[in-house]
């Protein structure tokens, strides 16, 4: 579980975030919205100890983010992936890049290899090994990003806008493969802008200026109106689309939040 | 713009020197650097040749490529022989006008300096070109160990290494891409005065320079968030082993030093 308690932080004089207590639990997909500036990303970074709050506390499974001692061990269980494909990429070749994060955590040498092969199998780039990053696509070196973040095995692992600077097909592939990801036990924090990509989540949360402004299952907090307006975020186009079926007089059931789900409702009932 | 920088200038061959430790090559060429400054007579630049042209041959790397290496010094090359030749006073005067004359001494000091230099281009070029960068950087990594103790960052210092090489094609096309951008908004290249032609790439250095730092910031984001710490505990994939070969390498460039110190002893 990774718990914030009542935490703040600040740069400099400008406060970013005030008193958040959060929970997290294991095999939850939680997506963070909000407007720019709201403090997502610096959510983001307080989570794997990149930064400290200046109050509160952060434990990660138990080990709090201020002791130093505990920070290797916070890295290998919350892998973060950023939303610069090409920053985040530190070695010459794809495999090297998976290579990084197991020689930082000490892994024997002799099994990185396994490790490191796996990892890539997982986001179907294993067939690139030796490419060099730029021969790669954003998307691609997504993939890296998440393979190398795979192989240090980690059990949380956070999307930080990681699709912001993809196109769509590299958004839709990062998206799929985050969906697949959580169907195997990994715990999936997404923060985005992007309300479409918020639908896939088990809960979502709503960050402005700094605090929780709303929180729940995405159909609810959608659904509700004046979070929607307070915070300037765009409805989801499916949901915009039931909106108006229902102003037509056609009610679509609550549960459905996807464009397909919502056409096969249509055109099999009555 | 991208198809012309070349990251290192390593040629992929099947040689000998391809398949010797970076460690060993390292080693070698640095006593073969001394050898080669021991050398004062006829006798000593022979051999070295020989030993030069032995090595360039076994390398399997065309001859074409190590001249090319010796291009941008030509100028070097040639002001250091001019040089010699008019301010080198001798006994065996060979020429002489107004103020100037010229001895025969002057030319063959102004030719041994230059041969020396070729010879020694020729000889490094051949680390640059039968090992990859990233190797060269590992080796140089473990050779300076020992300086750890005396706290100099060896670890990091070889991740900076690796970085560098890792961006250069990204700040390459990044460079383009601003160029582009740039010309697209009507700045001017072309212009002739080099007052201009400085000026002109102010539009390109700065904007160049603020990505940069923001990419750096990132990058060490990214670094620190894969638990990379401060670069001690971690275990390498790749291990260096000493064979055979490295040792007859090694004992070579060291009978090379011991050869040309009784050549110089000899020739004093």
């Amino acid at each position: 579980m990774l718990t914030f308690d009542n935490v703040s932080f600040a740069y400099g004089q400008q406060a970013v975030l005030k008193n958040i207590s959060l929970q997290i639990m294991e095999g939850e997909f939680l997506t963070i919205i909000g407007p720019n500036g709201s403090g997502k990303s610096t959510l983001s970074k307080l989570m794997n100890g990149l930064i400290q709050p200046y109050l509160g506390q952060i434990l990660v499974d138990r080990l709090d983010t201020q002791s130093p001692q505990n920070l290797k061990e916070i890295r290998q269980i919350v892998g973060l992936i950023f939303q610069n494909p090409e920053d985040q990429f530190i070695s010459t070749t794809v495999f090297d890049e998976v290579i990084f994060g197991l020689e930082n955590i000490a892994v024997e040498p002799d099994k990185m290899q396994s490790i490191a092969e796996d990892a890539l199998k997982k986001v179907g780039m294993l067939s690139y090994k030796d490419v060099e990053p730029h021969k790669l696509s954003g998307g691609q070196k997504q993939r890296v990003a998440i393979a190398a973040i795979l192989a240090m095995k980690p059990k949380y692992i956070v999307f930080d806008e990681s699709t912001a600077m993809l196109d769509p097909n590299g958004q839709k592939s990062i998206m799929t493969l985050m969906q697949h990801l959580h169907d195997e036990g990994f715990t999936i924090i997404h923060i985005t802008h992007l309300m479409e990509e918020a639908l896939k989540a088990t809960r979502v949360l709503v960050l402005n200026g700094g605090v929780i402004v709303a929180e729940g299952a995405p159909v609810d907090v959608f659904h509700n109106s004046r979070v929607i307006e307070n915070n300037e975020l765009d409805v989801p186009l499916p949901l915009k689309l039931k909106g108006r079926l229902s102003e037509a007089g056609i009610v679509v059931p609550k549960q459905l939040v996807t464009l397909e789900g919502i056409v096969d409702y249509i055109w099999t009932s009555n | 713009m991208i198809e012309n920088v070349l990251v290192g200038q390593f040629v992929e061959t099947s040689s000998v020197f391809h398949r010797l430790d970076p460690r060993s090559k390292l080693i070698s060429i640095f006593c073969i650097v001394i050898a080669f400054f021991l050398i004062d007579n006829a006798a000593g630049y022979l051999l070295a040749g020989l030993f030069v042209f032995g090595c360039i041959t076994l390398s399997h790397i065309p001859w074409r490529i190590f001249l090319k290496g010796l291009k941008p010094i030509l100028f070097i090359l040639s002001f250091t022989i001019v040089y010699h030749i008019l301010f080198t006073k001798g006994e065996n005067l060979l020429f002489h006008y107004g103020i100037l004359s010229i001895y025969i001494e002057g030319i063959i000091s102004g030719s041994r300096l230059v041969v020396r230099i070729i010879l020694l281009v020729l000889i490094t070029s051949l680390l640059t070109l039968t090992t990859k960068p990233l190797e060269l950087a590992y080796g140089f990594e473990v050779l300076c160990k020992p300086l750890k103790k005396l706290r100099f960052p060896v670890e990091q210092f070889s991740l900076m290494l690796a970085i560098t090489l890792r961006f250069i094609p990204t700040i390459v096309m990044e460079l383009d891409k601003i160029i582009e951008a740039q010309k697209a908004r009507g700045v001017n290249f072309e212009d002739k005065s080099l007052m201009k032609k400085v000026l002109s790439y102010i539009p390109i250095i700065v904007p160049l320079l603020f990505t940069s730092i923001n990419r750096a910031e990132n990058l060490a984001n990214a670094i620190d968030a894969r638990a990379y710490g401060d670069g001690s505990g971690r275990t390498r994939y790749k291990t260096l082993r000493f064979e055979t070969r490295d040792y007859i390498a090694m004992s070579i460039s060291l009978f090379m030093v011991g050869t040309f110190l009784i050549l110089k002893m000899l020739g004093g």
